[in-house]
C-alpha cells in the first residue's frame, strides 16, 4: 500500500511563487528503436522491453532512492492514488498489461514505463523552478541515452506514437491556481496570451464550466522545430506573467472588498471544518478559497503544506485507501467530510 | 467535405473541437461555437466565430481531428490507400482512426503525409534541438570529413602533394569508422 502521507510534489514545502505556481513539470517522452510503440506490442514484447527499460534504468543509476512499482500487478486503489499524487497519468494507470513506473520521491521523479510511449521521464518541483527541473530532466535523459538505443530520425528528431510529441518530445508545464482571475472573470486573457506564444492553458474540469479548484495548467504545444532550451524560454516568459496578473487581481480584491473575501473565505473553511458530508468537487472549491485566505493572510492558524496536501488527501482513492475498503460515494462524502474536519481542526491550529 | 454537425443541437455544423475532461476522463466533442459558449462561458471570448481563426484551439491530443482544415486532405492523399507498415502493419487510415503511430518506422513509411501534417502541429517539419550522442558524434565526423576533402582539394590545386597524400589517408581512415558505424 502506498502510505497515504506520502504526499508527492503537492505535498512538499511550498516551492518558489507558492502564492500562485503549486508545481513544475518536465516531461520527456522516447523510445527505443527496434520495437513498435506499446499499443502495438504482444504480451511477450511487453515483458522483454519492460526488463530491457528496467535495465537500462538500473545501469543509469537515476535519482537518489528509485522504486519500480509494477502496476499489472497493483490493486486499482493504489493506480489511482498515484495519479491522484501527479505521480503518473490516468492512461498508465487505466492501461492494461505489463507496465509500470519508477518513482523516486526524494528527487520527485518518475519514468513511466510502457505508457502511450515506451518511456515518460518527469521531473517535478514544487511552486515555479522551470531552471532546475529543466536540467535534472535533461541530465537524466543524457545518462538513460547511453543505456538505451532511443528511436531518432534525421530530420524528424526523437519519435514518438504521437505525432504531436515528435522532435524534442520535450513538455515544460506549470499548475497554477488562479482564484483571483477565475472570480473576476479573467481567466479567457491567460488562454489568448497563452495561444499567441505557442502556448496552452488547460483548466481541470469538473462539473459544469469551473475548473476545478481553479487549477490551470500552461504547457507548450510545439516540440518539433524549436529547441528545447527555446521550449523552456517560452513557458518561463509567460509564466511569471501570469503570475503577476493573479497577484494584481488579488490585490485589487482586497482593496475593494476586503470583507466579501474574508467572509468568503472563512465561509469555505467553516464548511471543511464543519460539514458532515462533502462532495469532492465542493471541497475542491472550498479548499481552493482557503488557499486563497491563507495566502492572503486573511486566514491564520492554518498551514499552506495542509491545504496543498489536501487537495490530494481528499481525493477518492486516497479516502479509500486511508480506510481500508472500496466506499460508495455517500460514505466517501462523508469519510472525506471526517478527514477535513480531523486535518483542519480549529484547536489543532 | 462531409459536414459534421454539432454534437449538442445537431443542427449548426460543428467547427470547434473540444475535449473535456470530466472527473480525469477525456472525451472529444464536436460543437458549434454557440454550444461551446453554452457549455462554458469561460471559452466565450475567445471562441473564433469564423472557421479561418480556428487553428488557435485546435487540440493538441488530436493531430487528425481539424476537419475543417484542407492540410488533412493534402496529407491523406500523399499517403496511398494500400501502403501497409511492414514492422507494424497499420495504414494511414489507422493511423487516422487512432491517432496515434504503430512503430518509429512510420515515420520513414508515412513521410511525406506526417510531414504535411506535422507542419500543421508544429509549423515545422524538421528537428531542432537535441541528439542522441551517437547521432552528433556521426554528424561531427561528416562535417569533418567534408572540411578534410576541402582541403585535399586546395592541396591539389596548389600542387602540395605530399599534404594531399596526408589528407587521403586521414580521410580514408574516417571513412572506414563512418561506414562502420552506419552497418553498427
Amino acid at each position: 500500500m502506498p502510505d497515504p502521507s506520502a504526499e508527492g510534489v503537492w505535498g512538499r514545502t511550498p516551492g518558489p511563487e507558492s502564492d500562485v505556481a503549486m508545481s513544475t513539470r518536465i516531461r520527456i517522452a522516447r523510445n527505443l528503436t527496434g520495437y513498435r510503440f506499446p499499443r502495438k506490442l504482444s504480451a511477450a514484447e511487453r515483458d522483454s522491453l519492460t526488463n530491457r527499460i528496467r535495465e537500462g534504468l538500473d545501469l543509469a543509476q537515476i535519482g537518489t532512492q528509485p522504486v519500480y512499482h509494477d502496476l499489472a500487478d497493483m490493486p486499482p486503489l493504489e493506480r489511482m492514488a498515484f495519479t491522484e499524487k501527479h505521480i503518473i497519468s490516468r492512461e498508465l494507470a487505466n492501461g492494461s498489461g505489463r507496465r509500470g513506473f519508477l518513482w523516486d520521491e526524494d528527487r520527485l521523479l518518475s519514468v513511466m514505463v510502457l505508457e502511450e510511449d515506451h518511456i515518460r521521464l518527469q521531473v517535478l518541483r514544487a511552486g515555479l523552478d522551470l531552471d532546475d527541473a529543466f536540467e535534472d530532466a535533461m541530465n537524466i535523459d543524457g545518462r538513460l541515452e547511453r543505456q538505451l538505443p532511443y528511436a531518432f530520425h534525421q530530420r524528424f528528431g526523437y519519435l514518438t506514437a504521437c505525432p504531436t510529441n515528435a522532435g524534442t518530445g520535450l513538455r515544460v508545464s506549470v499548475m497554477l491556481h488562479l482564484p483571483g482571475l477565475v472570480q473576476s472573470g479573467q481567466v479567457p486573457k491567460v488562454f489568448v496570451a497563452a495561444a499567441k506564444t505557442g502556448l496552452t492553458v488547460r483548466g481541470i474540469h469538473g462539473e459544469g464550466t469551473k475548473s476545478l479548484g481553479d487549477f490551470f495548467q500552461v504547457s507548450n504545444q510545439r516540440t518539433l522545430g524549436q529547441p528545447e532550451t527555446a521550449t523552456l524560454a517560452s513557458v518561463v516568459r509567460l509564466v511569471p506573467k501570469i503570475i503577476a496578473w493573479e497577484r494584481g487581481v488579488r490585490t485589487v480584491l482586497m482593496e475593494t472588498d476586503r470583507m466579501a473575501l474574508t467572509d468568503r473565505v472563512w465561509r469555505s473553511l467553516g464548511i471543511l471544518r464543519y460539514a458532515r458530508r462533502l462532495g469532492s468537487s465542493e471541497a475542491m472549491e472550498h479548499l481552493s478559497a482557503v488557499r486563497l485566505g491563507v495566502q492572503l493572510g486573511l486566514i491564520t492558524g492554518v498551514g499552506l503544506p495542509d491545504v496543498n496536501s489536501l487537495f490530494v488527501l481528499l481525493q477518492p482513492a486516497h479516502l479509500q485507501i486511508l480506510k481500508g475498503r472500496p466506499l460508495e460515494t455517500v460514505e466517501r462524502d462523508e469519510a472525506r467530510a471526517a478527514f477535513a474536519r480531523e486535518r483542519l481542526k480549529a484547536e489543532n491550529n | 467535405m462531409t459536414q459534421v454537425l454539432c454534437q449538442d443541437c445537431g443542427k449548426t455544423p460543428a467547427t470547434v473541437h473540444l475535449t473535456e475532461v470530466v472527473n480525469g476522463e477525456q472525451r472529444r466533442l464536436w460543437l458549434c461555437p454557440p454550444c461551446v459558449e453554452a457549455r462554458s462561458p469561460l471559452f466565450a471570448p475567445i471562441i473564433p466565430h469564423t472557421p479561418t481563426e480556428y487553428g488557435q484551439i485546435k487540440d493538441p491530443g488530436s493531430p487528425t481531428a481539424d476537419a475543417a482544415d484542407d492540410s488533412d486532405a493534402s496529407a491523406a492523399k500523399l499517403a496511398k490507400v494500400d501502403t501497409v507498415c511492414p514492422s507494424c502493419g497499420i495504414t494511414w487510415a489507422e493511423f487516422q482512426e487512432h491517432e496515434r503511430l504503430g512503430c518509429p518506422r512510420d515515420y520513414d513509411i508515412f513521410e511525406a503525409p506526417l510531414a504535411v501534417l506535422l507542419r500543421k502541429m508544429h509549423g515545422a517539419d524538421t528537428h531542432s534541438g537535441r541528439q542522441p550522442a551517437a547521432v552528433r558524434e556521426r554528424s561531427l565526423l561528416r562535417e569533418r570529413l567534408e572540411a578534410l576533402r576541402r582541403e585535399l582539394d586546395d592541396a591539389v590545386r596548389d600542387e602540395h602533394y605530399e599534404t594531399a597524400a596526408r589528407l587521403r589517408d586521414r580521410i580514408r581512415d574516417l571513412e572506414r569508422v563512418d561506414s562502420e558505424e552506419s552497418r553498427a
